[in-house]
């Protein structure tokens, strides 16, 4: 409980000293908390501009790290670029190593009936190319035998002609042949 | 404003004049207390002749004076409020208005104070006006000056709050008059004021008014100060009525005038 202040007298007098005790730690403390804000205000500014120091450290080296990046990332897209053209002529030199000739030759030789010769054959290294053959055959329906032998090979004929009781056609097929690990 | 109030204080002075029933003491600061320097048997200080105020000036000189009155023209009110309203203002005129429910006078002629000692609770303290300017007129008239006049029973109320431990409440005897303050943490929450000149008459009293406060209040008081200006009276009838209550008592040092401010 506060102390009761009681007092009816007309002559009072209000206790100077204590009350400019009062107005006096009410100064000090104001002075105090003012001095205490402007020094926290000012540490704050310190800080805020120290942190804006950071920040802007930080931004140069992030800047720093996006432009090596990007030329890394350059560099990696070149190597990438020419290390893919190594893996893509490296893949073609192993493709015309496994290109079997032999196993299509004889496929072909397989398929020709009696009586039925290549006058020439064409084709390129390639399993996928076309290979181009000029039969000649003694009898037509010999050369309809060889259209009917390498009818499942997507014949086409480019050419026809006979002179002399000799037929000769220009056929080109798509001779590809199973891997034999496919075969497995 | 509550705020201003705190931090304005009134100047003390070190002479005290007490306004007894049917008698005037002057006590003045020796040594850290007050001490009586003269009695004026058979005086009231509202009645005082030339010869008797010629005698108070002489003993208390030119120094700045104050008057402590008894509680025997005081009245006192305690109100509980729900609220208490901050604005001065409003305070007064919310306790103007309850004061009127209970006191049947024109609040105009007195001197009307009132202190908020609790959260809920106001307490208001009437003195007659002409009273007052009558002591003042007096006073003033012998060039005395005073810068004080307060009431005994409210400087017990502030004195006792510092005590340890504080009695839940006290009896303060000037002869005739009587006033029981009862508090709870200090606070005081019933105030009675009686008459009567006889011990056994005063013990009944203050039997009375505790049974009133143990039926009426949820505090139960159970320890006690007497507290009386009149040092030549033992006042052994109510401390045994009290003891048959089971109320203890809280010893007060006599060299201390409880009833004067600090």
């Amino acid at each position: 409980m506060m102390k009761i202040k009681y007092n009816i007298s007309k002559h009072k007098r209000i206790d100077l000293v204590q009350f400019f005790l009062y107005c006096f730690v009410v100064l000090v403390l104001s002075v105090l908390f003012l001095f205490i804000g402007i020094k926290n205000l000012s540490s704050k500014e310190k800080k805020l501009r120290e942190a804006k120091e950071q920040q802007e450290l930080y931004r140069t080296k992030l800047n720093y790290i996006s432009k090596n990046t990007r030329e890394y990332h350059r560099e990696i897209n070149a190597i990438n670029k020419k290390w893919r053209n190594k893996v893509r002529f490296s893949n073609s030199l192993i493709a015309a190593k496994t290109y079997d000739i032999i196993g299509k030759l004889n496929v072909l030789e397989e398929l020709l009936p009696s009586g039925v010769y290549i006058q020439g054959i064409s084709f390129k290294v390639d399993a996928k190319s076309d290979i181009d053959i000029t039969v000649v055959a003694d009898s037509y329906p010999n050369l309809f035998h060889v259209y009917k032998n390498f009818s499942k090979y997507d014949p086409s004929i480019v050419s026809e002609s006979e002179s002399d009781g000799i037929f000769t056609a220009h056929i080109r097929i798509n001779l590809e042949l199973k891997k034999k690990n496919e075969k497995k | 404003m509550d705020i201003t109030k705190h931090f304005i204080n009134f100047r003390k002075t070190s002479q005290y004049i007490y306004g007894g029933e049917n008698y005037i003491e002057v006590y003045k600061r020796v040594e850290g207390n007050f001490k009586t320097t003269k009695t004026f048997e058979d005086k009231s200080i509202f009645n005082l002749g030339r010869y008797d105020i010629d005698e108070i000036k002489r003993e208390c000189g030119d120094v700045e004076t104050g008057i402590v009155l008894n509680s025997g023209y005081f009245i006192f009110n305690i109100f509980e409020f729900d609220k208490i309203p901050f604005k001065e203002e409003m305070r007064r005129d919310l306790v103007n208005w309850r004061l009127q429910k209970v006191f049947p006078e024109d609040i105009e002629l007195y001197e009307h104070d009132f202190f908020r000692i609790d959260r809920k609770k106001i307490l208001s303290v009437l003195f007659k006006k002409s009273l007052k300017e009558k002591i003042e007129t007096v006073f003033d008239e012998y060039g005395m000056k005073v810068i004080y006049m307060g009431n005994s029973t409210v400087e017990i109320i502030n004195n006792i709050r510092k005590w340890k431990p504080v009695p839940d409440f006290f009896i303060e005897i000037d002869k005739e008059i009587s006033i029981v303050v009862f508090s709870s943490k200090s606070v005081p929450f019933y105030i009675r004021k009686f008459r009567g000149n006889k011990e056994a008459d005063i013990a009944r009293e203050v039997v009375k008014t505790v049974n009133f406060v143990k039926n009426s209040y949820e505090n139960v008081p159970s320890t006690y100060s007497i507290i009386n200006s009149d040092s030549g009276s033992a006042f052994d009838a109510v401390r045994e009525e009290l003891a048959e209550l089971n109320m203890n008592e809280v010893k007060v040092d006599v060299k201390k005038k409880v009833f004067l401010p600090v």
